[in-house]
């Protein structure tokens, strides 16, 4: 049921008339939202490590 | 619902920028392979040319040509016309005007002195006036929209504008008159500047443009807008923090350098969210748009291309802010290659875009030739391309040669093939600009009248929209605004210079003399080194060379010791510099006299043939009586301080370059090796010592006119620095391997230790075979040096009334042995030139001084074999070894009270002072360094250097 509801969300659009630009709701790939983690990790990994490292 | 007439009055102004701007980014490539292009005129150097280049692309070329499309897409966007519409006609008039009289204000060295904000006040306030009222009449019209949905090109739009609106006001007011941000704080709040100019007004004008037309050219609904906001947000988040990874390893808080290279690399979020975006929207078009020959498909395909360009470049910009990375690649043409595949590759590709797209639109006409606009593409994607792989390649290039040791001139000579290939490729594309420019008028002579399909990415009319999402808050336009364009920048400009320029230790005054470890005062510039400042902000000497000595790479080997925050407490602004086209300054203060100067600055070419420095004629003027031009005001007030550089941490290049050198075994070669070493000699002869030695080694060369001492003679055989007895005789291949490696303070001559040992001795044999004395004498065996005695007073004592009585030396070099003895004015060399005695009490490389520094063994030496060619006999056999050591410690003496009495100038804490002198003293002598000194000596001497200490004060 939830597959269903983020699908439909995802196929939704909108249109600004007056640009003629239609605009998908569409989704962020699982794959994109693993790389945002894993560079958030790195991130606070890496000021924790570095931090004082001058 | 747009003005037509504007709209192709600002686009015709984007051509001609897109235009002229590239073609003079090709004149300068010209000039690091042929440096004397364009010959000598002040307007028409490297300096003066680069920010005409540099501000020309971003404000000219893309910004203009930005502005007439965005005349397009907001009111397109909010369903209205423009706001204040007409206000567009004044704007278009100022703008252009802003760029031309810019650039002629950057040719006539008008030039603050700070990176892509050089202009003089009037015309920062005209480029604030412009843009504030743009940025008025897009809220005014976002106001009074129909459009209740808030476009992800609009979010760009408004944060671009109140960014960039800010950080005018940061780079052309706080930067430029807040005499408090000085040096290190100068240099993180002009970081942050810089990626403002590109990060948060090319970057979001750019994005907005490609969001725009992307989906409108080919006819394909936005992929995502949960992707819009992923890359906005985070965009927005995160790049206002990075600016301080262009001055890395620098006496900015690390700190603050770890959060730069944090939020670099964090960049990657926005830009793969972007790319996955744009990509998704064309799926399913690719066949149309890749094989479309109208205006649209070109129009998509410059975006696309632009995009492909943006993912290689914000990748590089990401990843070279590592700090590993950033050793390798800082400073070279790799960062150039980025700079390139954002600005152009990325940016100007995607206003071209939208030019494609619009000019039909605007002109009624269809577009003029498929061809000719296919032409431009594949120039576009042949010649960038290539420049921006070879500028990359080129970046690891010098990169690993300077890592690896290599001299600095030998990587420039290195990167000029490198360079006619990167002035190909650039012409290249400007021809492809050029056929854009003929497009575009042709189109609108001759083209096919254009009529508009109707909305391009809604299809067809009868397609229905499945359902109208709500607009959620992140996207509305005070969100955007007050957070996005108002708060993150706030919190970055907090927390990456607000914070650390409240801190005091990015405040001092002090710095750590380098050889006695203690704090020590900068003085201020004087107001002859002041002015010798604006001069080198006006020549635009900063593009090139930077000032701060990195703790990586050898640089301290290189130049000198690592950059203290001291040093710069009275830059404003500061002038680290983001490029080395030459080597660093920052510890080039007696690195050569005056004359290296003032020759180097007359003609380069011919001191070092391999440079690619300009010569600056304007920097001198003919005087009555002379035969040379002599410097002028300015020229004097420039080698006044460059000679000031580096020259606030003590003396330390009296260490810097050691005079206790050997090659071991492969000195005093065999006849078979001898021969081989030759042909590279002479090779080394030609690319370095010719300018001064000449082609015949008679010391007539090229630039030998201008120095003063002459260059040597080798024709004669005759050479100063010996460790052989007798007067004037011939050297071992150690003691001039010795002199090529140190150089001669206060002379032209430098110190060669960058260059391979392989190539010094290959030197020294092809020197020797200037004069026949080698061919016809033996070589002696050195002297032999006798362990050195404790340094004691009673050595110091002794050493002085030999140098007064027995030794005469007081005759030439004066009681205080300030070179100043009754017969110092007359006396000449062999030659027929004066010579100078030395002055013992002057720092290392100061003119006058010793030229081989004041280490014990090199002072025994010189006073046994004497000094070749010179009135300085040799005193061996005259003095016993034990007298010579004592004039040795009493000569050290008197540079050890001068440099005590420096310090004490300098603020150093007299309680530091005895320690100071035991520290001077080991970095002198071999005994004092083993702990050989009296105590007396280190105390008895207090009274010494505070009475010189009251002398200077006199």
């Amino acid at each position: 049921m939830a597959e269903e509801r983020e699908k439909a969300s995802q196929e939704e659009e909108y249109l600004y008339r007056s640009a003629g630009i239609r605009e998908r709701h569409g989704r962020i790939p699982l794959w994109l939202q693993l790389v945002v983690v894993v560079l958030l990790v790195w991130s606070l990994y890496y000021m924790l490590e570095f931090w004082n490292a001058g | 619902m747009v003005n037509r007439p504007l709209l192709k009055a600002w686009l015709w102004s984007g051509l001609v920028w897109l235009t002229i701007i590239p073609i003079v980014g090709l004149l300068l490539s010209i000039k690091f392979h042929n440096p004397e292009f364009l010959g000598s005129l002040p307007g028409w150097t490297f300096g003066r040319l680069r920010p005409v280049h540099v501000n020309g692309v971003i404000f000219g070329s893309f910004t203009t040509t930005f502005l007439g499309l965005l005349y397009y897409y907001v009111p397109r966007l909010c369903g209205v016309r423009m706001y204040k519409e007409e206000w567009g006609w004044w704007l278009l008039w100022l703008w252009n005007g802003f760029i031309f009289i810019g650039s002629i204000s950057f040719m006539m060295g008008y030039n603050s002195g700070l990176e892509a904000a050089e202009y003089e006040w009037p015309l920062n306030i005209l480029r604030f006036v412009v843009l504030g009222l743009v940025g008025v009449q897009v809220v005014g019209t976002i106001f009074q929209r129909k459009e209740r949905r808030f476009y992800v090109a609009m979010w760009y739009t408004v944060a671009a504008l109140i960014w960039t609106l800010m950080n005018l006001i940061l780079g052309g007011a706080v930067l430029k008159y807040a005499e408090q941000v000085n040096g290190v704080n100068s240099a993180a709040l002009h970081g942050l500047y810089i990626h403002y100019v590109v990060g948060l007004w090319l970057t979001p004008a750019g994005l907005a443009i490609i969001y725009y037309f992307l989906p409108t050219s080919t006819k394909n609904p936005l992929y995502s807008h949960r992707l819009s906001l992923l890359g906005f947000w985070t965009l927005a988040f995160f790049y206002p923090f990075v600016g301080i990874h262009h001055y890395m390893y620098s006496p900015i808080p690390h700190w603050n350098q770890v959060i730069a290279v944090v939020t670099s690399m964090a960049l990657i979020i926005p830009v793969w969210a972007v790319i996955v975006n744009w990509f998704g929207t064309v799926s399913g078009r690719w066949g149309p748009v890749l094989g479309g020959l109208d205006s649209d498909s070109y129009a998509a395909k410059f975006l696309l291309l632009g995009a492909v360009y943006y993912l290689l470049g914000c990748f590089q910009g990401s990843t070279e802010a590592l700090f590993r990375l950033q050793q390798l690649t800082h400073f070279n043409d790799f960062v150039i290659a980025h700079s390139h595949l954002t600005v152009f590759g990325a940016m100007v590709n995607w206003a071209i875009g939208g030019l494609y797209y619009v000019w039909p639109r605007v002109t009624e006409r269809k577009l003029w030739s498929s061809r000719l606009a296919s032409w431009h593409l594949w120039l576009t994607i042949a010649g960038f391309t290539v420049m921006a792989l070879g500028l990359t390649a080129q970046g690891f290039i010098q990169g690993s040669m300077l890592e690896y040791g290599a001299n600095f001139v030998d990587t420039i000579k290195e990167m000029k093939p490198w360079w006619v290939t990167r002035t190909l490729a650039g012409a290249t594309m400007d021809v492809g600009l050029l056929l854009l420019l003929i497009e575009c008028y042709q189109t609108a002579r001759q083209g096919e009248l254009f009529q508009e399909e109707g909305s391009s990415s809604a299809g067809s009319k009868d397609e229905a929209i499945r359902s109208v999402p709500k607009q959620g808050w992140l996207e509305n336009p005070p969100t955007v605004a007050l957070v996005a364009g108002f708060g993150f920048f706030m919190l970055a400009v907090l927390v990456q210079g607000i914070i650390p320029f409240l801190s005091p230790g990015t405040r001092v005054t002090t710095v750590e003399d380098v050889v006695t470890k203690k704090q020590i005062h900068v003085a201020d510039y004087t107001p002859l080194e002041l002015r010798g400042r604006h001069v080198y902000i006006r020549e635009g000497c900063w593009y090139c060379h930077s000032q701060y000595v990195r703790p990586v790479t050898g640089e301290s080997q290189r130049w000198g010791p690592v950059s203290q925050t001291g040093e710069y407490a009275y830059d404003h602004p500061h002038l680290f510099s983001t490029r080395r086209i030459g080597p660093d300054l920052t510890r080039v203060g007696r690195k050569y006299g005056d004359d290296w100067h003032i020759a180097h600055h007359w003609k380069p070419r011919e001191i070092v043939p391999d440079t690619i420095m300009p010569s600056f004629p304007w920097l001198f003027e003919p005087v009555k009586g002379q035969a040379l031009p002599q410097l002028n005001e300015d020229g004097k007030a420039l080698v006044a301080y460059i000679q000031r550089l580096g020259t606030s941490i003590g003396d330390w290049r009296e260490g810097f370059a050691s005079t206790r050198v050997t090659t071991g075994l492969a000195l005093n070669p065999s006849p078979e090796t001898r021969d081989e070493l030759l042909a590279l000699g002479k090779a080394v002869y030609d690319r370095r010592c010719i300018g001064c030695h000449g082609a015949k080694g008679d010391g007539n060369g090229p630039s030998a006119v201008w120095l003063d001492p002459r260059p040597r003679d080798f024709t004669r055989g005759i050479f100063k620095f010996r460790s052989t007895a007798g007067k004037d005789s011939l050297p071992t291949d150690a003691d001039l391997f010795l002199t090529v490696t140190h150089g001669l303070w206060g002379t032209a001559m430098p110190s060669w230790q960058e260059i391979s040992e392989h190539e010094r001795l290959a030197v020294i044999q092809y020197v020797k075979t200037f004069s026949g004395r080698w061919q016809k004498e033996e070589i002696g065996q050195p002297i032999a040096i006798t362990p050195e005695p404790p340094v004691t007073a009673a050595s110091i004592e002794n050493g002085k009334t030999s140098f007064h009585g027995k030794a005469i030396c007081v005759m030439c070099h004066g009681a205080e042995g300030r070179g100043d003895g009754l017969l110092a004015a007359g006396l000449q060399d062999v030659w027929g030139h004066p010579v100078r005695p030395a002055n013992f009490t002057l720092p290392a490389g100061a003119h006058g001084g010793v030229k081989l520094g004041h280490d014990g063994e090199h002072l025994l030496k010189t006073i046994m074999t004497g000094v070749g060619g010179t009135a300085m006999p040799p005193f061996q056999g005259q003095l016993t070894a034990a007298e010579v050591w004592d004039v040795v410690h009493y000569v050290q003496s008197l540079r050890v009270d001068a440099h005590v009495s420096e310090l004490l100038a300098a603020g150093l804490s007299p309680t530091e002072e005895n320690e100071s002198r035991e520290r001077i003293w080991a970095s002198l002598s071999q005994a004092a360094g083993q702990g050989k000194i009296e105590k007396q000596v280190v105390q008895a001497a207090t009274g010494s250097a505070m009475v010189l200490v009251e002398a200077g004060k006199r």
